[in-house]
């Protein structure tokens, strides 16, 4: 990921470039996931006040990734950063079952949005290294993506930042499931 | 900004970055800000209507401000005058501006769940120079950073608040409201001058008590003193609980000198010029029917808070924008230093009710509002350099790369086009500003100096336009002036109708002058300018003896005329001048039978461009008059001869002039008036200054028809014209020598040969009075010599 090849081929033959959004409560890991993407290194990260973005290569492709705070009241400002979004990533603290319906409220307001009608939908259930964290599967149950977006991509990846688990997997979908051109 | 407020300070707050929350408002003291009433309680969410004032004080990334010092940034507030409460825009019924200084901080902090607590100390004032109270901010942020118990913290905000109010600073607040002081301050064209001047050591009392008109202590027992360009005011007047003591320690220092709505240590740097030389080019390429308004972001990725705040404010200052309370253009303009995504939803809902447009400028460190559509016409990447404009309203981003590498234009050329190899790439027009600003020496900066230079290019630039449009009311000449130069940079105090009569009379003067530097000119015509002469003179006596500010608008005034006008003989609203050597034009306005400034100046002598164009000239040209004859006999007729009269200076000045240079000449006076306006520099075919008989609030009424018919002056009485022009001459020095910036002007900026041929009159006037000069070149004292 992110290696000189890759980026020389990027350069040859041209490479896509896509903005990615990536939000969901605070705490989730979003910033985790941003700089282990992004430096494959763990940053002890203060709360995001406002965002982080970051360009993540990967094949050919650039990720222009936005990684938004998740606190109550910098929730309502998430609007403002949907304007040509491509590939909506959504962070979900899978250890925290208690802020899991809060969770699914938050993304789909997101996804009700009309701007973001047309995004492609990852989400990550993260932090999968915690004893008791709900399944991949469970999450995904549990936001019933299958009964309400019918017209729209989406995918559940469980992920864990610290080691990089699942984070490639996550790209690569984005990758394979957005239009090429 | 009508109503008087009479507290220093109006409140404190404080803000947290609550993991769970976001930033929220902890305390505001001494009592909520009307418009911005939160529930305090912590964990209780707030009433999402009200605008959350907390992220604005801890903007976005305040999380890695983990450095040696906090961030710091600020933010406005605006009163209804109908509602009384604050809003974050202004409305049509401002009554009054808030003006915060916030500063923020992040500290690791392991007892924290999430490793950092982020928080930020915001103080709102009335006051001009805001920035003072920083200082004092600091430290209640540093004790809140430490603060455990939340308990403590409303008593360090009730220590700040009570220590800062007990002061008595109404003399700062007048110096600062004071508009033709304040422009008379800016005029003076040197940083350092500022400093040494604006110094009880340099000057003493006469500084301080012109300056501040106040005592040494105030009522509360608090010192103050003047140095180096700053008012400090030691505070001993309250004591602080024995834990906030250090707050009374702080030294509260004003700024003597505003530079603008929002005073923030503004500064000239050499990104200013670079973004000046980007902008400009866009503004001229503008429609010129269209409304001249616009909106621009400046983004920086690199730049913190601080950085971006203060080059946005010093952008906003230069392009002479107001803070909401005054319209600019009929348009209401709005500064917005430092904005985070929190600002969007309001900003594009006030924008709607704009539907004159508006002048805006904010200052971001997120690239996200490069796709909001509407927020903006232009957007500067600051890092870069680079200019995009907005298309239409479509939210198309057009980059204009004017001086960066450009990819796609390597790719244009290396691509073979259907572009016929006769068609020639038009130079990109280079306006008079631009050229100023492209002869700024980015290593020696000095802002006083590049602010007088671009008042002098709106001065020279006005004086241009007042020639061309004929019967332009001067209500409307600002509004002229900007939709025809659209250069980006204006001060309206120049154009302010007594401001902008002076600069007239000071043209005709100069124009007179000239004129009477030529050879072999009929007494006729000499008279009969010396009629006029003594008109402009006794105007100007009769202006500055009106009071205080009527004489600091004249010096204002005089400071700002530039006297040397390099590109005169261009149109300067549409010359493209990117051949113009600016150096050589210089040279030749100082070609001597150009003009008298041969006689106080050497041309060849080494300074900067800039310096040339600054200096100011025109205590020497009120001085010129003394240099006359006032005992002219003459040999031949009037009517069609020339005159033989002449005039030396005092035989005991001994001031070297160039040899070239013939006061015989100085009598020698124009063929007709209209001569003036045939050859003088910045006129067409109008002669507004010369024939007009403006009257202006009854005060500054000037009239021809009043001078006697000058075919009817014999020659006793051409000699008593000149008697009476250099006695008003010398009464208007005078009078600005009494004046404690007009006695440093004088001391500092007349030439050495004029300060001689001043003592000299001031001698005579003593021997003919019967007492003793009070001039300082004593020893250069003799009456009169006259040669016939």
């Amino acid at each position: 990921m992110g290696n000189s090849v890759s980026r020389a081929l990027g350069k040859l033959f041209g490479s896509r470039e896509m903005k990615i959004l990536m939000l969901g409560l605070d705490n989730a890991g979003k910033t985790t996931i941003l700089y282990k993407l992004k430096l494959n290194k763990i940053r002890t990260s203060a709360p995001t006040v406002g965002f982080n973005v970051e360009t993540v290569s990967y094949k050919n492709v650039k990720f222009n990734m936005w990684d938004v705070g998740g606190q109550e009241r910098l929730r309502p400002l998430w609007r403002h950063y949907f304007p040509a979004t491509t590939a909506l990533i959504f962070v979900i603290d899978s250890h925290d079952k208690e802020r899991l319906q809060e969770a699914k409220e938050e993304l789909y307001a997101i996804i009700s949005e009309k701007e973001m009608e047309n995004v492609v939908l990852l989400v990550w259930a993260n932090k999968q290294d915690l004893k008791g964290s709900l399944k991949p599967q469970e999450v995904s149950d549990y936001l019933e993506l299958g009964q309400n977006l019918k017209n729209q991509l989406w995918c559940v990846v469980g992920s864990n930042a610290l080691t990089g688990q699942g984070l490639v997997e996550g790209l690569s979908w984005i990758s394979n499931n957005t239009p090429k051109k | 900004m009508s109503t008087p407020c009479t507290a220093n300070v109006d409140y404190l707050l404080t803000a947290e970055f609550d993991n769970r929350f976001g930033p929220v408002v902890r305390d505001q003291y001494p009592s909520v800000i009307p418009g911005f009433e939160y529930e305090m309680r912590e964990g209780h969410s707030q009433n999402n209507a009200v605008f959350n004032l907390a992220s604005l004080m801890i903007p976005n990334n305040a999380e890695y401000n983990t450095g040696d010092e906090p961030d710091t940034t600020v933010f406005m507030l605006y009163r209804n005058r109908e509602t009384v409460k604050y809003e974050l825009f202004p409305s049509k019924q401002v009554d009054q501006v808030i003006c915060f200084v916030n500063v923020v901080y992040a500290q690791e902090d392991k007892s924290n769940s999430r490793g950092t607590n982020i928080k930020a100390v915001a103080l709102g004032t009335t006051m001009v120079d805001f920035i003072a109270f920083k200082p004092f901010v600091l430290e209640c942020l540093h004790k809140f950073m430490k603060l455990k118990n939340k308990d403590d913290i409303t008593p360090m905000l009730k220590s700040c608040f009570k220590l800062l109010n007990r002061a008595e600073l109404s003399f700062v607040k007048r110096l600062h409201s004071n508009p033709i002081r304040q422009s008379l301050l800016r005029s003076l064209g040197d940083d350092t001058r500022l400093e040494k001047w604006i110094d009880e050591a340099s000057f003493g009392r006469f500084m301080f008590k012109g300056l501040l008109r106040c005592h040494h202590h105030d009522k509360y027992t608090n010192r103050i003193t003047l140095r180096r360009g700053k008012i400090s005011i030691k505070l001993q007047g309250y004591r602080p609980k024995r834990e906030f003591a250090d707050l009374s320690k702080i030294p509260l220092e004003f700024d003597a000198v505003t530079w603008g709505s929002i005073n923030w240590n503004v500064k000239y740097d050499t990104k200013i010029s670079k973004f000046l030389l980007n902008f400009i080019p866009l503004l001229h390429k503008r429609d010129a029917n269209d409304s001249f308004h616009f909106k621009l972001v400046i983004y920086s990725s690199q730049y913190k808070g601080s950085g971006l705040s203060q080059f946005a404010i010093a952008l906003s200052n230069l392009m002479g924008l107001t803070n909401g309370t005054r319209s600019f253009s009929n348009k209401p303009c709005l500064t917005l230093p430092f904005v985070d995504v929190s600002i969007i939803g309001p900003l594009k809902e006030y924008l709607a009710l704009q539907d004159r447009g508006i002048f805006l400028i904010m200052g971001t460190t997120n690239p996200i509002f490069k796709s909001q559509d509407g927020l903006y016409d232009y957007y500067y990447d600051l890092d870069n350099e680079l200019i995009s404009e907005a298309a239409n309203g479509e939210g198309k981003i057009t980059p204009i790369t004017s001086n960066k590498w450009d990819m796609t234009a390597f790719k244009r050329l290396l691509t073979i086009n259907s572009i016929s190899p006769t068609s020639s790439i038009e130079t990109p027009r280079i306006g008079f500003l631009q050229k100023i600003i492209e002869s700024i020496d980015e290593k020696a900066i000095n802002f006083s100096e590049i602010v007088l230079a671009f008042q002098k290019v709106n001065v020279m630039q006005l004086l241009q336009l007042d020639c061309r449009m004929e019967n332009i009311n001067p209500g409307d000449l600002f509004d002229e002036y900007i939709t025809k130069y659209r250069d980006g940079v204006v001060f309206q105090e120049i154009f302010e109708a007594e401001s902008f009569r002076i600069l007239q009379l000071l043209r005709t003067i100069n124009d007179i002058m000239s004129r009477l530097y030529q050879l072999n000119l009929p007494l006729l015509d000499r008279t009969d300018l010396l009629c006029l002469l003594d008109d402009l003179f006794s105007e100007i006596y009769s202006f500055i003896n009106t009071d205080e500010d009527h004489l600091e608008k004249f010096l204002a005034a005089c400071l700002r005329y530039p006297f040397v006008f390099p590109c005169s003989q261009y149109n300067l609203q549409e010359d493209n001048l990117v051949k113009v050597n600016l150096k050589q034009e210089l040279k030749n306005c100082f070609k001597e039978d150009k003009f008298w400034l041969s006689l106080v100046e050497d041309p060849m002598e080494q300074s900067s461009i800039l310096s040339k164009f600054i200096k100011d000239r025109s205590l020497s040209l009120i001085c010129l008059p003394l240099l006359f004859n006032p005992n002219i006999k003459v040999k031949k007729s009037p009517a069609s001869e020339p005159s033989e009269a002449v005039i030396t200076p005092p035989a005991n000045v001994s001031v070297r002039r160039r040899k070239s240079v013939s006061i015989k000449q100085m009598l020698n006076i124009g063929k007709n008036r209209e001569s003036i306006a045939e050859t003088s520099p910045l006129r067409s075919n109008s002669e507004a200054s010369t024939t007009s008989n403006t009257s202006i609030n009854g005060r500054f009424f000037r009239s021809e028809s009043s001078s006697v018919p000058p075919s009817k002056l014999d020659h006793v009485d051409v000699n008593k014209k000149t008697k009476n022009i250099r006695s008003l001459a010398y009464k208007i020095i005078c009078v600005i020598q009494v004046h404690f910036i007009g006695k440093p002007i004088i001391d500092q900026s007349l030439a050495p040969f004029f300060k001689s041929v001043l003592a000299s009159f001031q001698s005579e006037q003593s021997v003919k009075e019967g007492t003793p000069s009070s001039s300082d070149s004593s020893d250069t004292r003799s009456s009169t010599t006259t040669r016939e």
